[in-house]
């Protein structure tokens, strides 16, 4: 039998608390069982056999929590053929531990490192130009989109199941990923810019400049692959270094 | 050369990509494991989330030309599934001198396995199999990404030791 669409969109709903139980030995589990149990119910009437079907769904699981719901709609396709007798038991386990991996770095790659970071300077900068209105535009976009994008993954995990796959590699995603990743470097400095711009017509030029200085500085320490850690404290100690000597200018005049 | 080799229950993910690649500049990942190499929903999903200018293979532990990938120009970093894989890939020519660190990155929880970092469960069988391979001169050290600080055998066998 397939699943009503008041059903999947409970399981998407529910989709969303994937982590509000994580934990180190199951890590997801928890939020991967309460999420797909509305299907279980419907696919399986007799409770012995819902009750084993929730249980197979308890083993250890981890993925980032967006590209989750791609096989979250995977399993249920799995669990249909189960309860068909098409599929061995063991089927939606072994969906999930194949793709819980490549997933998450997909995920990892496109929404932490790239969507996400991208939408976080261009609301700076919007915010730097035009106000925080900006700000509330920025996170209606991202969010909109990634909602967007998680519920198509779900759909396309649910209708085809392994050939998900498919689906996934032909959005090349990593590849939109590294141009996000360019477009979000380049928002940075459009946003150190105008920062060093307003520094100038505030506090004069020597403020600029430092604050140039600082945002060069950041970027070269970054392209020299330098740890994440050292290079924020860099940024920040040259952020504040410009900034109190911006002051000591200014009391100066 | 081989960058790093690391036992990774999750095979190619975020850690892996997004941290230990670009860290190496490995341009090569190449995952060492039966069950995967005889998937092709594994061997399909792997390729996913390769970021531009990077390949992956799968292929099982006993197909892999060690010495080739030892003598690559550039870095290449190898994945297992778990420990004893990595004793299987031993006797088929994986060898010390071909790999400066064996990396233990995720082992998650199972019956009878002890947890010794927040990724890293093992089991007694596990800590033997660690030590023969730190006996036959492989360089130990449980990390997840590259910026945690290395955990070298010595400190593993005490965790494990006191999780008892």
């Amino acid at each position: 039998m397939s699943i009503p669409p008041v059903t999947l969109r409970r399981v998407f709903w529910r989709c969303l608390f994937l982590q509000a139980a994580w934990n180190r030995r199951g890590m997801q589990n928890l939020g991967f069982a309460y999420a797909i149990d509305p299907a279980l119910r419907r696919l399986y009437a007799d409770p012995g056999k819902r009750n084993e079907a929730l249980r197979r769904h308890l083993a250890t699981f981890n993925c980032h929590p967006y590209t989750a719901a791609a096989i979250v709609g995977g399993a249920i396709h799995h669990e249909e053929r189960v309860a068909a007798g098409e599929e061995p038991t063991g089927a939606p386990l072994a969906y999930k531990q194949v793709l819980q991996g490549p997933l998450a770095a997909v995920g990892d790659g496109f929404f932490w490192a790239g969507l996400r970071p991208f939408f976080g300077a261009l609301a700076a900068v919007g915010t730097l130009v035009l106000g925080w209105p900006a700000l509330v535009a920025a996170l209606l976009v991202y969010n909109t989109l990634h909602l967007w994008l998680r519920w198509s993954l779900f759909r396309a995990g649910y209708r085809t199941g392994d050939a998900v796959v498919v689906r996934l590699a032909a959005l090349a995603l990593p590849a939109w990923a590294a141009r996000l990743r360019d477009g979000g470097a380049v928002l940075c400095g459009v946003a150190a810019g105008v920062m060093a711009l307003g520094a100038v017509g505030r506090l004069g030029i020597g403020a600029g400049a430092l604050a140039l200085l600082a945002a060069t500085s950041g970027i070269v320490v970054l392209g020299l692959r330098a740890r994440l850690l050292p290079t924020v404290y860099a940024a920040l100690g040259l952020g504040t270094a410009a900034g109190v000597v911006a002051q000591v200018f200014r009391g100066g005049r | 050369m081989i960058g790093l080799a690391r036992v990774d229950e999750r095979l190619v993910h975020g850690q892996v990509l997004v941290g230990w690649v670009p860290h190496l500049g490995a341009r090569r990942v190449v995952v060492a494991d039966d069950e995967a190499a005889g998937s092709p929903l594994a061997r399909a999903a792997m390729t996913l989330a390769l970021p531009p200018g990077v390949e992956a293979e799968v292929d099982p532990v006993k197909g892999v030309d060690w010495e080739a990938l030892a003598g690559s120009p550039e870095a290449v970093l190898v994945v297992f599934r778990d420990v004893a894989e990595v004793e299987r890939a031993l006797a088929a020519g994986f060898t010390p001198d071909r790999v400066p660190v064996l990396n233990l990155g995720n082992v998650h929880y199972a019956l009878g396995r002890r947890q010794v970092t927040p990724s890293v469960f093992l089991s007694g069988a596990e800590i033997d199999g660690l030590r023969r391979l730190a006996a036959a001169g492989f360089r130990i050290e449980a990390r997840a990404v590259p910026l945690d600080a290395p955990i070298d055998l010595a400190e593993i066998e005490r965790r494990w030791n006191a999780a008892g």
